[in-house]
């Protein structure tokens, strides 16, 4: 392929006006090497929160062509972690990718949950559920749960409002506003077992 | 500004690399070296205060904006001679009439002021039309593109000197603009800084580098990351051209974590020429259309 010089006039900085003359002060390289068949590979950088813990650190994955995640490094521009990742964080490429310990390459985590798996009462066996089916189910057993076990009333006629059949965990992983949300929900339930899961 | 010592070293290292760009990056060692020569000579004509810089910032307004560099007590003539000097020193071909470049009527006495004002107060791009005008072709046979390196290297050097001054009490850390906050002009070339990550911008015409946010276009602020991507070629990949699909414009980006050095950033220019040919094959434009330094 060959690129006029005209085209590098379009270049801004000394660099490029140099580059331009360069041909006429006779310092061009004179074996251009021709880029036509040079093989190139494409990737993107696509923003995410470490999901290790509640600080919410940003992440930058660098993913290929065909969809996989090539590195993940530390997002300069986050607030929070400016760039920097602890050791958890630095190595959050293993939650989706390990290295395969007899061949050193890349793998898929063999272990790393993809499907909603539901093991029945008394059952032995995961099953693979759908979404749907997992969000349906849970709903209707803290229903059902709730119904059950609702006190109005205490024993000495106070008014109490609340189920004391579920508890609440919260998790290291989630933010403020997100624990602000729980909260509101668990309340509304008149769930009072509410814990905290800080990873201090 | 950089070291010059280290300069010479990376272009003894990259010429061993690459020996057909050995000449090319020794001439543009000698232009940067020439101006390094005239930049503490110079006078300023903005404030280096650093809470009036950073109002300035702030309002998102770059420092030499509708400010024209003064051009005494070095007059441009005298900083026109010495670059034309030493492109006759350092090129393998010297233009025969080169040396009496600085002879020219256009730029004697107030003509070479006027010059200077002229081409500071035209766009980049139409420096050509400017050195065409100024009748100095015609009079001495210098071929156009060789007057208007000798030239813009001449004018650069005025901005670097603001460039350089600014940058000794502030890292711009304000400015969140995609253009350069002391002359302008859209960034040549950038690198991820080693201990944070972060992409620092260069400016390719007064050396000014400033960090910008690394998902984000600085030639349109498209920040949709599905239309941002990068290549490489796979046997360097610290050395990348990040791609905008929105504007189609490119920046050449030096990773120095990869490359575990301080990268001079004027040397990779000329070194990464292959990238610059690469993205045009690819469809992309060198850089949006350079503002007005004016």
């Amino acid at each position: 392929m060959k690129i006029s010089r005209r085209q590098f006039l379009k270049l801004s900085g000394i660099a490029a006006f140099t580059a331009m003359a360069a041909v006429k002060l006779g310092c061009s390289p004179q074996d251009q090497q021709d880029v036509e068949e040079l093989n190139i590979k494409y990737e993107k950088e696509i923003s995410t929160i470490c999901p290790y813990c509640g600080c919410g650190c940003g992440a930058i994955c660098c993913v290929n062509d065909t969809g996989e995640i090539a590195a993940v490094i530390g997002d300069p521009d986050h607030p929070i972690n400016e760039g920097a990742l602890c050791s958890k964080g630095s190595a959050m490429l293993n939650l989706r990718n390990v290295y395969d310990q007899e061949t050193g390459e890349l793998v898929l985590n063999p272990n790393r949950a993809t499907k909603v798996l539901y093991r029945a009462p008394y059952s032995e066996d995961w099953e693979e559920k759908s979404w749907d089916w997992s969000l349906e189910k849970i709903a209707q057993r803290v229903k059902q749960t709730r119904d059950d076990s609702f006190e109005a009333v205490d024993k000495n006629g106070i008014t109490v409002n609340r189920t004391t059949a579920i508890a609440h965990l919260g998790s290291a992983a989630i933010d403020n506003e997100e624990n602000y949300l729980m909260v509101k929900l668990q309340r509304a339930l008149g769930i009072i077992n509410l814990d905290h899961h800080a990873r201090l | 500004m950089y070291d010059l010592y280290k300069m010479e070293k990376e272009i003894q290292n990259y010429s061993g690399k690459k020996p057909e760009l050995a000449p090319l990056l020794q001439l543009y060692k000698a232009i940067y070296t020439t101006q390094q020569n005239y930049v503490p000579k110079l006078s300023l004509v903005i404030p280096t205060n650093i809470s009036i810089v950073n109002d300035k910032l702030r309002s998102g307004e770059y420092l030499l904006r509708e400010v024209t560099p003064d051009f005494t007590p070095v007059s441009f003539r005298e900083v026109t001679q010495a670059i034309s000097v030493s492109i006759c020193r350092n090129s393998p071909n010297p233009p025969p009439n080169l040396n009496i470049l600085a002879k020219d009527e256009a730029l004697s006495g107030m003509n070479g002021k006027k010059l200077a004002v002229e081409l500071a107060q035209n766009n980049l791009s139409d420096t050509a039309a400017v050195v065409v005008n100024s009748g100095i072709e015609g009079r001495t046979g210098i071929d156009n593109e060789i007057l208007q390196l000798v030239l813009i290297a001449a004018l650069a050097t005025f901005y670097m000197a603001h460039s350089q001054a600014v940058t000794e009490n502030n890292d711009f850390k304000l400015w969140q603009q995609g253009y350069c906050p002391v002359c302008g002009q859209y960034p040549k070339i950038a690198k991820f800084r080693e201990e944070d990550n972060s992409r620092i911008l260069h400016c390719g015409f007064c050396h000014t580098e400033w960090s910008y946010p690394r998902l984000k276009c600085p030639f349109c602020e498209n920040s949709e990351q599905n239309k941002l991507e990068y290549f490489y070629v796979p046997d360097d990949e610290a050395r990348r051209v990040q791609v905008c699909g929105n504007c189609k414009n490119y920046l050449k980006t030096i990773d120095q974590k990869k490359l575990a050095k301080n990268v001079n950033l004027i040397v990779e220019d000329l070194y990464t020429r292959q990238l610059d040919l690469l993205a045009l094959r690819e469809g992309f434009k060198p850089t949006a259309t350079p503002l007005n330094l004016h």
